[in-house]
């Protein structure tokens, strides 16, 4: 029996490659620390494990020992990709990425994944940059200010412009949320964005990547 | 919009709203009251989920009864005598306590469940516009009143009472007969 490493690396190249296009193209104005953090959410060991063992990888593994220790697991799944990759072309490899990695981006929140620790610092930096004026939080609503369940709804202005909106238990967690929620709205990663492009054809997201070289090969 | 977990915060928190009793009819009144201290008026109601606002009432000296109601309308009243139970009509009974008249009314209309207590708890009645600092800040809106209060004669403009559509405009020199 040959070794998978090689295959294993190859596969992970692939994923790795194609996840990062993908999300480039889905979201185009998000940072690159914004996409570097779905795709370590999406490429995690446990979730690769998750969808090995559900796509039934488990009795493809020959293992010294048992259980088998999950980076085992991930390393198969990463060499069959490698193999596909290997035996039908990148296209099919890249497919497969699609059709059961990147999906588990489906219903997630993508803005959980990116652990911003000071939003407000955040949308300034950017306010300041594209030479608008700096984030002021207001107060829209509150109620029960005395009491033990407050409800702070604030929202973060930029030259009299409602950037994002947000309620909270408190006033500074509500400031820090609404800050949050202007932050997507500028990334275009807020809640009623439209859904992930998943049906699209690997050609029209090859298009908009603007990487279409490989599929030229096409038999 | 928000994580979930804040938007869900904001969808069962409770609102403190403000109700005037000016000249308002009591019975109507305290259904309105009662609809928002169960929660009713939300569409996340359930009587499970104890969804019910707070309401602070506020002029409620000032409340309405119809027709001769105030003479005629007896509350029971427990003296705390032995074998000493009261009617006293609504008149006798506002002037006793000016908040009591709204606070049975909306007891009564309140579903009779073990929920009455707590819904009672999150009703400040208050007879005029004098409210404890603590309170007011709490507050975000207000329930609809259930009629304006009409306007006496005094109360109106020349300008409006000059415009006024009349069937009829009689002569300087008119007398009415007798």
């Amino acid at each position: 029996m040959q070794d998978n490493t090689q295959l294993a690396e190859q596969g992970w190249e692939v994923t790795t490659n194609y996840i990062h296009r993908f999300l480039k193209a889905e979201f185009p104005l998000l940072p690159d620390e914004g996409v570097k953090a779905i795709h370590d959410y999406v490429t995690q060991e446990n979730m690769l494990v998750w969808i090995a063992k559900h796509l039934g990888v488990k009795d493809l593994i020959r293992c010294e020992s048992f259980p088998v220790p999950p980076s085992v697991t991930k390393q198969v799944f990463l060499a069959i990709i490698g193999a596909v990759n290997h035996d039908q072309g990148m296209q099919r490899a890249e497919m497969f990425v699609h059709d059961f990695v990147v999906a588990q981006l489906v219903g997630k929140d993508v803005n959980a994944m990116w652990d911003v620790p000071n939003p407000m610092g955040m949308l300034a930096e950017i306010l300041q940059k594209e030479g608008r004026g700096e984030p002021e939080p207001r107060i829209i609503n509150q109620s029960g200010v005395n009491t033990v369940t407050p409800v702070f709804c604030v929202g973060v202005y930029s030259d009299k412009e409602l950037l994002g909106e947000a309620s909270g238990d408190t006033m500074p967690l509500a400031v820090e949320e609404a800050a949050r929620v202007a932050l997507a709205n500028m990334f275009k990663t807020h809640e009623g964005r439209k859904p992930l492009a998943l049906d699209t054809r690997l050609k029209t997201m090859a298009e908009i990547a603007g990487k279409t070289d490989y599929l030229e090969n096409k038999s | 919009m928000a994580s979930r977990v804040q938007q869900h915060w904001l969808t069962f928190s409770r609102m403190w709203l403000l109700c005037d009793a000016r000249w308002q009819p009591t019975p109507e009144l305290a259904k309105r009251i009662c609809k928002y201290l169960e929660g009713r008026h939300k569409p996340v109601y359930h009587p499970l989920t104890d969804c019910g606002d707070h309401v602070v009432v506020i002029n409620t000296k000032e409340v309405a009864f119809d027709k001769n109601q105030w003479e005629k309308k007896l509350y029971a009243v427990n003296t705390g005598y032995k074998d000493t139970m009261i009617a006293m009509s609504a008149k006798d009974f506002h002037r006793m306590d000016p908040t009591k008249v709204i606070e049975r009314e909306v007891y009564s209309e309140l579903p009779k469940n073990s929920q009455r207590q707590n819904l009672m708890t999150r009703l400040h009645l208050f007879p005029d516009e004098n409210i404890p600092d603590n309170i007011k800040e709490n507050l975000v809106d207000i329930i609809p009143p259930v009629m304006e209060p009409p306007k006496r004669l005094d109360e109106f403009t020349e300008e409006e009472k000059a415009s006024w559509p009349r069937f009829f405009i009689p002569p300087a020199d008119y007398k009415p007969a007798d």
